[in-house]
């Protein structure tokens, strides 16, 4: 759970790709409705022109063997193609979607024996379970749709369940549950629609697929009745021509086939797209504020004195600002933040939610999530501005002189490689060591951060580790490159209150013996004052007070702190 | 030894749930709650503390069915809950209802906040459209809500509105008791002191029960009239929340206490301290679930579960007699409690930690 | 599925899939070919001798005696006989595993390595003009159909520009295929030293591989990008980077080994579409591997051929699939028991 969500309320943007192949998709759907509109011939007879004539302006797509107009046919068989592929879709999502539902909410017997049966299914290569189904029914549009919307059933069953079964215990369908909906409303009105998105998106893909598979029976000559204008069929008809080089009596119903299930592709994939930050217009948004940015940040130096970092400072940020691209610009999260880090001291940040303390913290080492942009400021580090030739300098302070604690530390942690591993590569990235050296330090390190049996933990995985013991985990992986500055992000949130505390000790021991500077983002105050000796208070992205650990609890001098203060302390201190 | 006075609104006996886990092809049973006794009076706020794995939520779930106890009974105003279909657990459900721990996920993201919050009277109460329509916007009121945010969506709303429409639904049908499951464990703490005034004005009013799951002392202290303390599965100690504050007893309770942080500057604190690791819920010790840990552990601990038994208490610290419910201060530790009695001076014992 | 289940219970349960596949398999083709006597004799011959041919080929027992024939058969591996090519199904299959292998081979691999790059590339270089032109091509491929694909190949590269040579299968025509050694044409070519041989065999596979193996790129590749996106999006990417460890390091072996785990599922699909025999695609280039055995078997309701297809195409499914789980446990140590 990261405290760092800048798109959080936004709802989620639809992907150009998705409304291009809607569009597409749009044509086709009324082209081949209305397609005696557009054909010049009639599809079905042969002999509107000369046999094999190339396309030209009277026959657009040219004419095949008997002389039959493949632009007309070509269309028509968009009626057939389109329509079949439509309604198979159409059941296999109402019928995967109901059993899929069932199987997932009600589990038991009937899961199992669904769940097997799905296997089976999916055990056949699609394909020829098609034409083994289609050869055992007869040929003919209704048989083809029932067979391909049968081959697409398990898929939906799957997607269905899994959905249904990951959002089963979410908390809304508890309480849908507990005012005492029938289980079936729960199912029904509660969880269903929640999973319609992940299900539109793979029926698109679904689509796709199966407008090819169409095709193909048709192209085996097991599809509806031959002779027929269907694209699968058509193709099979120039197969031979191709040889002799008529091309176009395959190639046209071939490209109608690629756009229609490449525009469902286009729609399925756009849909299932989880990021629409990756999108072609966020990426332009994201260039353009960042140009505007650097424009107003060279004016802003220009104008600003130079300022002489206080001897005593490790670290100085200075005016710092920024925010996340939006559609008018960047849109300001963190405001003219300007705090101090004192060498040797341990300081706390303290904010609620949307403060900006992390993203304040994690700026210092260049860490800010993606679509932050920097719109002012200085970070002096020892002297040195790292914003000044960003991302390099980063690349020599990060790990090696800062390093950084996460919140939650199993998840920080790599899950397919040992613990082990992970110490090491992280020691040789910052130390000239060898291999074997690194290891040595690693179980000194886990020594120093209190896991018993260290050789043993060394060959163990991030999973293998409770919340705590994973927390000192990362607390090693901070500490083995010897930095100088130790940045804490919400070391202990969702940690019980016995382990939190055992941290928090060891974290101010290891301060206090290294002689380490350290930085603590937290919102909790009672942690603040057991273990800090200076603290900058935040909120929506303004320092409000700064100040050391006795004058803040004891006498604060923003209005905010003071509520902050008070509402730490529910009960008065006895 | 749980002497009921009078008719406690919700009465809970021997409440037992097991999981059987299968890991690896080995099954076993994972004792999540192992026989917990619990009454509650009208209008009163009980808080269930614990850390994780102690089984607070179980409790809470199986008292909601949410999963079914493996045994233990449940009496809501009288009535025994247990082996109902969904059909009689639906009416039960109309005096008992619950807010969840999440506030971004209890509420159906899509659904209004009108609907939601009338859902649960056009389930249980025969209201006309315009009836619940009215109910609506006095319950939006009442959470201290604008009606106009009965029309938005739950992801327009802040963490904190949020909550207050958790509560406004679970308020609808004007239950007897509502269960809390950590409402204000995801919260800013300065929404945090709201939503606890505005629970206890609410129960003020409508004089309803509340079972509090929480972790957060503060909250217990602030909140609750009785408080039961749980560590993997067992009440280890229960007692009025003064007295439980004023002089924990069991070393469990003095351990959490003393860990808690306190904001305030220069709060010298002498911890204690509890060693080595939770053991698994799966290979639970025979003995007491803490003598791994304990600093007060006695060769008898390992033998078996210590009872509760009553702490002695200066006469002048023993509760007011309301007819009510349990109010002994009762523990599960007998080296700690013959401390107490062998050096009564221990008594008044100052607070380990002031909250 | 639930990969924590023990080995003996999955093989069990892998036991049960293929007998599920082959019943309803044999339940399919009873009624694809209700009567195949006509595949025997013709459509005048009486009703003795066509009696004669029902109870030379068991079919004059009832149903259920018959499937319990087949089972027990089945349990002896004897597959039976093909109606139209009259040799045992099990030569039949094995005579054209080489052909279907080979090609399979070739398009898995190179579909593969290049579905890694494309995707791994897409990803890192996530946004840009480049990606952009990777994910139309994914999309193409993964919209294509696959004859039409091969028949547009054949129109450029064989009939246009004369660079392949015509679909006539696995070697010209009038060519003789080197000695057997591994069953791979150009492989035994190049084993015995016949060069010009491997340059031919190599030539008849170009394009039928590249059909079959953009069909194993696209998937491929589109999984490769989305799962690396995640992967570099994750957490514990963040930590290596706040280790100031190389980025190559965090690329091609943090990131890398998680994006393994899906993508191996993905895998397992590909192969064994493709190593059951791509049908259209040995279709379309004449290609006489297992495929197009089973097309014909369909297309003259020879039911034993396509029994014995069927069954390979199980077994073959089930075993890719404990493959992945054994995969699977070997990179994830979550799964590991």
């Amino acid at each position: 759970m990261s405290t760092l969500q800048p798109a959080r309320r936004r709802r989620r943007s639809t992907p150009l790709s998705v409304w291009l192949g809607a569009g597409i998709v749009a044509v086709m759907a009324v082209v081949s409705a209305t397609t005696r509109l557009w054909a010049p011939y009639d599809p079905d007879t042969a002999g509107v022109g000369p046999p094999y004539a190339a396309p030209s302006r009277d026959y657009l797509f040219g004419t095949d063997r008997v002389g039959s107009d493949v632009f007309s046919r070509t269309l028509s068989a968009a009626t057939t193609d389109f329509g079949i592929t439509l309604s198979a879709v159409v059941i296999a999502f109402v019928i995967g979607t109901a059993l899929g539902a069932l199987a997932g909410f009600y589990g038991g017997i009937l899961d199992t024996i669904l769940m097997r049966l799905m296997e089976i299914v999916q055990a056949f290569p699609a394909l020829l379970l098609a034409m083994l189904m289609v050869a055992a029914v007869g040929s003919g549009i209704v048989n083809v749709i029932v067979v391909v919307s049968i081959l697409g059933i398990p898929n939906y069953v799957r997607l269905v369940r899994a959905e249904i079964l990951s959002k089963k215990n979410w908390q809304f369908a508890e309480a849908a549950k507990v005012i005492g909906n029938r289980p079936s409303r729960v199912l029904f009105r509660h969880l269903l629609p929640n999973s319609m998105r992940p299900l539109i998106a793979f029926s698109s893909i679904n689509a796709s697929w199966v407008a090819i598979i169409v095709a193909s029976l048709g192209f085996i000559g097991l599809g509806i009745e031959p002779g027929s204008a269907e694209w699968g069929s058509m193709i099979s008809r120039g197969q031979d021509s191709i040889l002799s080089g008529e091309w176009w009596i395959s190639g046209f119903p071939g490209i109608a086939l690629l756009l229609l299930s490449a525009s469902f592709y286009l729609i399925g994939d756009g849909l299932s797209e989880d990021s629409p930050g990756s999108s072609v217009l966020s990426a332009r948004l994201l260039r353009r504020a960042r140009r505007g940015a650097a424009t107003a940040m060279a004016t802003a130096a220009a104008a600003r004195p130079e300022s002489t970092p206080a001897p005593d400072r490790i670290l100085e940020v200075i005016g710092f600002s920024g925010g996340f691209a939006g559609p008018e610009g960047v849109r300001p999260v963190l405001h003219d933040v300007s705090f101090g880090l004192r060498r040797g001291v341990m300081t706390a940040i303290v904010g609620e939610t949307g403060s900006g303390k992390t993203l304040s913290a994690l700026s210092i080492v260049g860490l800010a999530p993606e679509g932050f942009i920097r719109t002012g400021g200085q970070l002096v580090f020892d002297g040195v501005d790292l914003l000044a030739d960003e991302p390099a300098s980063y690349g020599r302070v990060r790990g090696t002189r800062i390093s950084l604690v996460f919140q939650d530390a199993r998840g920080s942690l790599n899950p397919v490689f040992t613990v082990g591993n992970q110490l090491i590569d992280a020691c040789r990235a910052n130390r000239k060591v060898s291999r074997n050296e690194a290891r040595a330090i690693a179980i000194a390190m886990l020594e120093r951060v209190q896991i018993p049996e260290p050789e043993r933990r060394m060959r163990q995985y991030p999973h293998e580790f409770s919340g705590g013991m994973a927390q000192r985990v990362m607390l090693a992986l901070a500490l083995i490159s010897e930095p100088e500055l130790l940045v804490l992000d919400e070391p202990t949130t969702g940690l019980d209150v016995t382990i939190q505390a055992d941290v928090m000790k060891l974290i101010v021991d290891l301060v206090r013996t290294e002689g380490l500077t350290a930085c603590l983002i937290t919102h909790d105050l009672g942690v603040v004052a057991e273990t800090c000796q200076d603290v900058v208070v935040m909120r929506d992205g303004r320092v409000r007070e700064t100040g050391s650990c006795q004058q803040i609890f004891t006498n604060p001098q923003d209005p905010y702190t003071a509520a902050l203060l008070a509402a730490s302390r529910l009960v008065e201190a006895a | 030894m749980t002497a009921i006075v009078s008719h406690p609104v919700l009465h809970v006996l021997g409440l037992r749930k097991e999981f059987t886990i299968r890991a690896r092809g080995h099954a076993g049973i994972l004792t999540a709650v192992d026989g917990v006794d619990l009454s509650i009076a009208p209008g009163e706020t009980v808080a269930l503390v614990g850390e994780s794995g102690s089984g607070k939520s179980t409790v809470a779930r199986c008292l909601t069915r949410l999963i079914e106890p493996t045994a233990g009974s449940v009496q809501l105003d009288g009535r025994t809950l247990g082996g109902l279909g969904w059909k009689d657990m639906s009416r039960a459900y109309k005096d008992l209802q619950m807010v969840f721990q999440d506030p971004n996920s209890s509420l159906n993201p899509r659904m209004r906040i009108r609907d939601i919050i009338e859902e649960p009277m056009r389930l249980h109460l025969q209201l006309s459209a315009a009836a619940r329509r009215e109910r609506a916007e006095e319950l939006i009121r009442e959470v201290g809500l604008d009606p106009m945010h009965l029309d938005r969506y739950p992801r327009e709303l802040s963490g904190g509105q949020r909550q207050r429409i958790g509560i406004a639904r679970a308020l609808a049908i004007d239950p007897k008791v509502i269960i809390l499951d950590e409402p204000t464990s995801s919260l800013d703490v300065s929404v945090r002191g709201q939503i606890l005034e505005l629970l206890q004005r609410i129960q003020r009013e409508r004089n309803v029960a509340y079972l509090f799951i929480t972790h957060d002392l503060q909250v217990v202290r602030k909140i609750a009239d009785r408080v039961l303390v749980m560590y993997l599965g067992l009440v280890v100690e229960e007692g009025t929340t003064e007295a439980v504050f004023s002089a924990p007893t069991h070393p469990y309770t003095r351990a959490l206490l003393s860990a808690a942080p306190v904001a305030e500057y220069g709060a010298v604190k002498e911890r204690f301290v509890l060693s080595g690791e939770i053991p698994s819920p799966v290979d639970l010790p025979r003995g007491c679930r803490l003598a791994g840990r304990c600093p007060l552990v006695q060769p008898q601990c390992r033998e078996r579960q210590p009872p509760l038994l009553l702490v002695p208490q200066p006469v002048a610290a023993q509760p007011p007699a309301t007819p009510g419910v349990l109010q002994q201060h009762v523990a599960a530790c007998p080296p700690a409690i013959a401390a107490i009695e062998d050096n009564p001076a221990l008594t008044a014992i100052p607070p380990t930690n002031r909250l | 599925m639930d990969r924590a289940r023990p080995i003996a219970v999955r093989v069990a349960g892998s036991l049960a899939v293929i007998l599920g596949v082959v019943t309803l398999t044999f339940v399919l083709a009873r009624i694809v070919s209700p009567d195949p006597t006509n595949l025997y004799v013709s459509p005048q011959a009486d009703l003795e001798t066509r009696a004669a041919i029902r109870a030379n080929l068991g079919l004059d027992k009832s149903i259920p005696a018959q499937y319990g024939q087949f089972l027990a058969d089945l349990v002896r591996g004897r597959l039976g006989t093909s109606f139209s090519t009259g040799q045992p199904v099990t030569s039949d299959l094995t005579s054209r595993l080489p052909a279907t292998f080979e090609l399979a081979t070739y398009a898995v691999i190179g579909g593969t390595l290049l579905g890694f790059a494309v995707g791994i590339l897409s990803a890192v270089l996530r946004g840009s003009v480049l990606d952009k032109i990777l994910r139309f091509l994914t999309v193409g491929g993964l919209a294509m159909p696959q004859f039409w694909i091969g028949l547009m190949l054949l129109w450029i590269f064989f009939v246009k520009m004369g660079l392949a040579p015509g679909p006539v299968g696995r070697l010209p025509i009038g060519v003789n295929p080197p000695p057997r050694i591994t069953s791979f044409v150009v492989v035994d070519s190049l084993l015995t030293g016949r060069f010009g041989l491997a340059r031919h065999a190599a030539a008849q596979l170009a394009l039928p591989v590249v059909t079959l193996g953009i069909a194993v790129f696209a998937p491929i590749a589109r999984t490769v990008r989305s799962a690396m996106i995640e992967a570099l999006r994750a957490d514990y990417i963040r930590t290596a980077i706040a280790m100031n460890i190389p980025k190559r390091t965090i690329w091609f072996r943090y990131a890398f080994k998680n994006v393994l785990l899906p993508v191996l599922t993905m895998l397992a699909g590909v192969i064994g579409f493709a190593f059951s025999g791509a049908v259209l695609v040995e279709g379309i280039f004449a290609w006489p591997g297992v495929g197009q055995y089973a097309l014909d078997a369909i297309q003259q309701s020879d039911f034993p051929a396509i029994q014995g297809f069927v069954l390979y195409a199980a077994i073959l499914y089930v075993v890719i699939y404990l493959i992945l789980d054994l995969a699977y446990s070997s990179i994830d140590p979550r799964v590991r028991a």
